[in-house]
């Protein structure tokens, strides 16, 4: 081995003395560590962020409803209360409703299979509203202000049809994006 | 012996904690190979701007391809491989000529001798000046082999070229060093 051989051999590691700038650390930092983050925890994110979307279209529903059925008009309670069947109760138009929301509710129970947790907390939802319903039919029997009343149970209706709808389209949205998501990892 | 196995699982340790996810390794790695591998770099391409930008190319993608990382080799050592092939790629951009030796006549290539170290005087900071004086070509022959230790048929590899070539590319580079180093003295 020559005389130079040796001596870079011999001090290999003093030649090592440059340093580089901050920059080089940061630029790996922001390209590196954001991908790692998005591939970290694909399996918690995704239904977290579901979670928070249906509730935020929920409350959003709620409110849109309430405010147009404060408005509409169409359905007006005073003509549904004068076509109450004195003996038990029945109102054409509630009969309509009923009929719908059992319909949505048998299409939820079949899009929500795979979604067993999201599914009970909806059923939560359309139970509270229907055992106000349950209640209010139970007070129409007696109270001598049977327009109020009606308008209360109409409205109540239209909220679960209006809920069940929404529910409907986030379970839909929800399996869209899973099947996207599928793909994308074939 | 003992050490060095040590200090080897030490350094996996780091490598197994980035794999799983723990950000701060990252960090721990780079603070712990970033200076070798930007002097491997500095060596190679003699500018400070491409030095740092293939240093940052090179971690970005080892970083991202930490997951085919499988103990094959060390992690330095499969780290260096990213930096030289990363630099070398990025010299290509100069057009570098790595046979220019081959075009030599016959004559003088038989000039090509060992050159007379005798009369010179060697310090680290001398022989970096000299070094950067010398062609892309040359430098970075004499870098793979001296400073990184690569042998000629792996240099061979590295340039893609015959391993005759970094032989005598090699020797003239050595020679073309030795004179800059007295003129220098």
């Amino acid at each position: 081995m020559s005389m130079l051989e040796e001596f870079i051999r011999d001090n290999r590691n003093a030649f090592d003395d440059a340093r580089p700038s901050g920059d080089v650390w940061n630029q790996i930092e922001k390209t590196v560590v954001p991908t790692l983050n998005n591939t970290g925890s694909v399996r918690t994110i995704p239904f977290a962020k579901w979670s928070v979307a249906a509730a935020a279209m929920l409350i959003i529903s709620i409110v849109i409803v309430y405010y147009f059925s404060s408005v509409k008009t169409d359905v007006t309670p005073a003509a549904i209360a004068g076509k109450l069947d004195a003996d038990n109760m029945l109102i054409p138009e509630v009969n309509e409703f009923t009929r719908m929301i059992v319909l949505k509710q048998e299409e939820l129970k079949n899009v929500a299979r795979e979604q067993p947790e999201l599914y009970n907390k909806f059923t939560n939802d359309i139970t509270q509203l229907d055992s106000a319903y349950k209640a209010l039919k139970t007070q129409l029997r007696v109270t001598p202000n049977k327009e109020m009343l009606v308008e209360a149970m109409i409205q109540n209706l239209q909220l679960q049809l209006s809920v069940l709808n929404q529910q409907l389209n986030i379970l839909k949205q929800i399996k869209q994006s899973k099947e996207y998501s599928h793909e994308k990892n074939i | 012996m003992y050490l060095e196995t040590a200090t080897k699982l030490y350094r996996y340790e780091w490598v197994e904690r980035c794999k799983s996810g723990d950000h701060s390794a990252y960090r721990i790695l780079y603070e712990k190979y970033a200076v070798a591998m930007y002097n491997t770099c500095l060596r190679i391409l003699n500018n400070v701007e491409e030095a740092e930008d293939v240093l940052q190319e090179s971690f970005t993608e080892a970083f991202r391809n930490l997951h085919q990382f499988e103990y094959r080799t060390s992690f330095g050592g499969w780290l260096k491989t990213i930096c030289v092939n990363r630099s070398i790629n990025q010299l290509r951009k100069r057009k570098v000529d790595w046979v220019d030796i081959d075009r030599l006549s016959e004559h003088a290539q038989q000039d090509i001798v060992e050159a007379d170290e005798q009369a010179i005087e060697l310090s680290i900071e001398k022989v970096k000046k000299a070094m950067m004086l010398l062609p892309d070509g040359y430098r970075t022959v004499l870098n793979l082999y001296l400073f990184e230790g690569y042998d000629h048929e792996e240099i061979a590899e590295i340039l893609q070229v015959a391993t005759s070539t970094t032989r005598s590319q090699y020797i003239r580079a050595k020679q073309k060093l030795v004179q800059l180093l007295k003129c220098k003295s």
